[in-house]
C-alpha cells in the first residue's frame, strides 16, 4: 500500500492527534509537539480521511489550522468512533479470517490441520499449519471461534451467538444497542455490533454528549480490568496543555472507582497513590497507558475502597485536599423568591453531597463539608445574583471569591454604571 | 481483547458485505467502498479486493484473492457462505455490562432480560455500577424502572419510527396539563440531567404548528391515532433554526482555557488563540431553549471568562454580576 496508509498499528499516539484536533481545534503545525513515530501531516491526513465532513481548516494568521467541527448534541453516531476502525493488518490476516470463518460456517468442529488442507484445497491458498493455529488461538480468545480440546487434539467451530439470533428472540434488543451505542462509556463496542449487521442508529440523540471520552476506552478497559482483578495498576501520564505536553512518567497506584464529571466532560481514575499515601485523580484524557500488574494483587484492596466510601463524601469534584488535612464546611446562603421555585429545584438536583436547608422566608442555606472547599466556587458562581453569603473556608478563600467577584463586574463595568467597588 | 483490533475494522466491514454478493462490478465495489469507507479508502482498498483482469502466471497478484474475475468481467466470492458474524467476547460482555443498566428495562421486559442473563451465563460483564460514579449528575432522574415509563418509552419509540401521530397529555413545567397531537422524531438523553427528552412536531387542526421538547417524565398519557404523518421532518434543518451563538474570551489562569474547551466541546465552535497571552476567543452555537443553562455555566468559570457578544447576552451576564454586588457589599 505504500509509505502511507490510512490504517494505524497502535492507537495511542493517533488518539492525541484526534482529540487536539476536536477539543482545541486552533492549533497549527509547529503546535504539535507532541512526541510521536509519526509526522504531523500524515497524522493530520488520516484523522481528515476517517473524519471526511467533520474536519475544517482555515488559514489564521500563524498558519492553517485544522479542527474536528461536532455539534455532538445532535448526532446519530459519534463520528470518532472511526478511529477505532482503522487498525492496520497484514494479508494473512485477512485472507485468513474470512476464509476461515467460510469453512467454519458448516458449523462442524475441525483440526487445525484439517483447515489448512481445505485452506489449499477449496481456495489454492498455502498456509503454514502454525500460521492457521495462531489465528485460531487468537480468534478464540476474541470469541468469534469456540476451542474443545480433546487428548492432544484442539477442535474449533465457529461460535453460535449472533445478533441476529439475540434479536430474533429480543425484538427490543436492537433498539436497545442502538441506544447504548452513543452512551460511554465504551459506546464503540455497542456501535461495532450496530455495523456488523449493517445497522445504523437513526432516533436517539445525546445532549450533552462528550464524544471524546471514547478515546480513552482503549486505557479504560485496562483500568476496570486490573479492579476486577484488586491489583496494583501500572499508568504513563502526561500532562497535556494548549502549548504542548510535560514529560510523560509512568506510576504505580491501587485504582478503585472511575469518576465521571456529566457537566465538564471529565473523566478520572481515583486510585491510592502509595508514593504519597493518600488518593489521587488522574485525568482519564492524560493517560497514555496503562497495564494491570496481575501479580501484584493487592491483599488490602477492601480496606483502600472502604476508606474511599468514607472519603467521597467530603469530595466535590475530585480533589481530596493534602494529606492529613480535614473536611471544611462551607455554608452559601441563597435568595430564591417563591416565584423561582425552579432555582430551589436546581439547588436540590445538584447539591451533590451538600445538604439544603430553609433558613428563611425565602432563604436558603446549602452546607458542604469538604475536603477542599475552592471546588465547589464554580458552581457556587451559577447561582450568581442570589448569593446572599459565603462562611467557612479560610478566610483566604472568602476573599478570592469576592475579588474574583469585583473582577467579573470590572469586565463587564461600560454595562454597569454604578461603581460597586 | 481489545477494541482496537481489525475485525471490528472499516476494511474487514467492507469485504464482508462485499462477499455476501454473488456476482459484482468492479464499479459496483469502488461505489461500495466510496460510500462505506473512509474518505481516502478508494485509493487503497480496490486494487486488494479487484482480481487483476489479466494476469501473467509469473506475477505476484496484488489482490488478497478473496474474489475470482469470471468470464463476463464481473467479480464472485470464493467464499462458498455469507460470511459469519459472531459477536465477540468483548461484544458479550458489554452486552452483558448493559442488562445491570436500569435503561435496559426501556426494550426488554424483566423476564427477557432474565432470559439473555443466562444466555450470557460466564460473561463478566465490562464493569459492576459501584466502578463508575457520577459526580455531578443531577439527583431527579427519570424513573426508568416505572413500568408505565417504560410504557410511554415504547409507544414514542414506535410512533417515531413509523411516523405515527400521538395523542399525548402532558404536564407542562409550569405544572399546567396539555393535551397536544404530535409526531416524534428524535429521542434526547442528557447525562447530566439524567432524563429523556422527545422532540415532536406538534399539530393545531390538521397543520403543523411547532416542533416540542417533552420530559418524558411529565407524561400523564399517551394514545394511538392510526395516522401516519406523510409530510419530511429534517431534524438537522430543525436543530439549525434553533440555533443561537455565542462569543466568549477564556484567559489561561486556573487553567480555565483547557477547561473551558473541554467542557464546551460538545458544542459546534470556532476557537481562535492568541499564541503570545494564550487567550482564546470561542464563538460557539447553542439551543436557544439553552440559554440560561449556558448563561450560568458561563457565569462559573468567575473572571477567567468575559462574554463578549451579542450584547443582549452579555447584559444579561452584567445585570446579574450587577445584582450579586449588591448582595455582597
Amino acid at each position: 500500500m505504500g509509505a502511507y496508509s490510512e490504517l494505524v498499528k497502535t492507537f495511542s499516539c493517533t488518539r492525541d492527534y484526534v482529540r487536539d484536533f476536536f477539543i482545541y481545534g486552533c492549533k497549527v503545525r509547529e503546535e504539535f509537539s507532541r512526541k510521536s513515530t509519526r509526522s504531523y501531516d500524515n497524522e493530520r491526513r488520516r484523522v481528515e480521511s476517517w473524519l471526511g465532513k467533520y474536519f475544517r481548516n482555515e488559514t489564521t494568521k500563524r498558519g492553517r489550522q485544522f479542527r474536528v467541527s461536532v455539534d455532538s448534541g445532535h448526532i446519530a453516531e459519534n463520528p470518532l468512533y472511526q478511529a477505532y476502525y482503522a487498525k492496520s493488518f497484514t494479508d494473512n490476516d485477512i485472507q485468513l479470517h474470512f476464509l476461515l470463518l467460510d469453512l467454519l460456517a458448516d458449523g462442524q468442529e475441525h483440526t487445525v490441520s484439517e483447515l489448512t488442507e481445505h485452506l489449499y484445497k477449496e481456495y489454492n491458498k498455502l498456509f503454514e499449519e502454525r500460521s492457521v493455529r495462531l489465528k485460531l488461538r487468537e480468534y478464540a480468545l476474541e470469541g468469534l471461534v469456540c476451542l474443545r480440546h480433546q487428548g492432544r487434539s484442539y477442535y474449533f467451530r465457529l461460535s453460535p451467538d449472533t445478533l441476529s439470533g439475540l434479536a430474533g428472540q429480543f425484538p427490543g434488543l436492537t433498539d436497545a444497542i442502538r441506544f447504548f451505542s452513543e452512551i460511554q462509556p465504551f459506546g464503540i463496542i455497542g456501535n461495532s455490533i450496530l455495523r456488523s449487521e449493517r445497522l445504523r442508529n437513526k432516533h436517539f440523540l445525546m445532549k450533552h454528549n462528550y464524544i471524546v471520552r471514547t478515546l480513552e476506552d482503549e486505557v479504560l478497559v485496562n483500568i476496570l480490568d486490573a479492579m476486577h482483578k484488586k491489583c496494583w495498576l501500572r499508568v504513563t501520564v502526561f500532562r497535556s496543555t494548549i502549548s504542548g505536553s510535560d514529560e510523560e512518567r509512568a506510576q504505580m497506584c491501587l485504582p478503585l472507582c472511575i469518576n465521571t464529571s456529566s457537566q465538564t466532560g471529565r473523566r478520572y481514575l481515583i486510585a491510592y497513590q502509595p508514593e504519597f499515601g493518600q488518593f489521587k485523580a488522574y485525568r482519564l484524557d492524560y493517560i497514555k497507558a496503562a497495564d494491570a500488574v496481575p501479580d501484584e494483587k493487592c491483599p488490602d484492596y477492601d480496606t483502600y475502597a472502604a476508606q474511599l466510601r468514607e472519603a467521597l463524601p467530603h469530595v466535590f469534584s475530585v480533589s481530596f485536599g493534602k494529606a492529613g488535612e480535614h473536611p471544611e464546611p462551607l455554608r452559601v446562603t441563597l435568595h430564591i423568591p417563591r416565584k423561582e421555585s425552579y432555582v430551589l429545584t436546581r439547588l436540590q438536583r445538584e447539591c451533590r453531597c451538600g445538604t439544603v436547608e430553609q433558613v428563611g422566608k425565602e432563604t436558603y442555606c446549602v452546607t458542604l463539608d469538604l475536603y477542599d472547599p475552592q471546588e465547589a466556587f464554580p458552581w457556587i458562581r451559577t447561582f450568581t445574583c442570589r448569593i446572599l453569603s459565603l462562611e467557612g473556608g479560610t478566610e483566604e478563600l472568602r476573599q478570592l471569591f469576592r475579588d474574583d467577584l469585583y473582577a467579573m463586574a470590572q469586565l463587564y463595568e461600560e454595562e454597569n454604571h454604578d461603581d460597586i467597588s | 481483547m481489545t477494541i482496537f483490533h481489525e475485525i471490528y475494522g472499516v476494511y474487514f466491514r467492507i469485504v464482508r458485505e462485499l462477499l455476501r454478493h454473488k456476482r459484482l462490478k468492479d464499479s459496483d465495489v469502488t461505489n461500495f467502498i466510496w460510500n462505506e469507507g473512509f474518505q481516502e479508502s478508494v485509493m487503497f482498498l480496490p486494487q486488494k479486493i479487484l482480481p487483476p483482469k489479466q494476469q501473467s502466471p509469473e506475477e505476484e497478484p496484488a489482490d488478497w484473492g478473496l474474489f475470482r474475475r469470471n468470464a463476463n468481467g464481473t467479480i464472485s466470492p470464493v467464499t462458498k457462505y455469507d460470511p459469519p458474524c459472531p459477536l465477540t467476547i468483548l461484544q458479550k460482555r458489554w452486552l452483558r455490562t448493559r442488562l445491570d443498566d436500569p435503561r435496559m428495562g426501556l426494550f426488554l421486559s424483566g423476564e427477557e432480560r432474565e432470559q439473555l442473563r443466562a444466555q450470557l451465563d460466564g460473561i463478566e460483564p465490562l464493569y459492576t455500577p459501584e466502578m463508575l460514579r457520577f459526580t455531578d449528575q443531577c439527583k431527579d432522574g427519570d424513573p426508568y424502572e416505572d413500568p408505565q415509563y417504560q410504557q410511554h418509552f415504547r409507544d414514542l419509540l414506535t410512533a417515531a419510527q413509523n411516523r405515527e401521530i400521538m395523542s399525548v397529555t402532558y404536564y407542562s413545567g409550569k405544572n399546567n396539563v396539555r393535551n397536544v397531537a404530535a409526531v416524534p422524531f428524535c429521542i434526547e438523553y442528557s447525562e447530566k440531567d439524567d432524563k429523556i427528552r422527545v422532540f415532536c412536531v406538534e399539530f393545531k387542526g390538521h397543520k403543523e404548528n411547532r416542533v416540542s421538547v417533552l420530559n418524558l417524565a411529565r407524561i400523564r398519557s399517551l394514545e394511538r391515532t392510526g395516522k401516519k404523518y406523510r409530510g419530511s421532518i429534517r431534524p438537522q434543518q430543525i436543530f439549525s433554526h434553533e440555533c443561537k451563538s455565542v462569543t466568549v474570551r477564556v484567559t489561561p489562569e486556573r487553567n480555565a482555557v483547557e477547561r473551558f474547551l473541554m467542557e464546551f466541546a460538545s458544542y459546534r465552535k470556532d476557537t481562535q488563540r492568541d499564541a503570545e497571552t494564550e487567550v482564546i476567543t470561542v464563538k460557539f452555537y447553542y439551543n436557544r431553549n439553552d440559554e440560561t443553562e449556558i448563561l450560568i455555566r458561563l457565569l462559573s468559570y468567575g473572571p477567567m471568562l468575559e462574554i463578549l457578544s451579542p450584547p443582549e447576552f452579555r447584559a444579561q451576564a452584567a445585570e446579574r454580576i450587577r445584582r450579586q454586588c449588591e448582595l455582597l457589599k
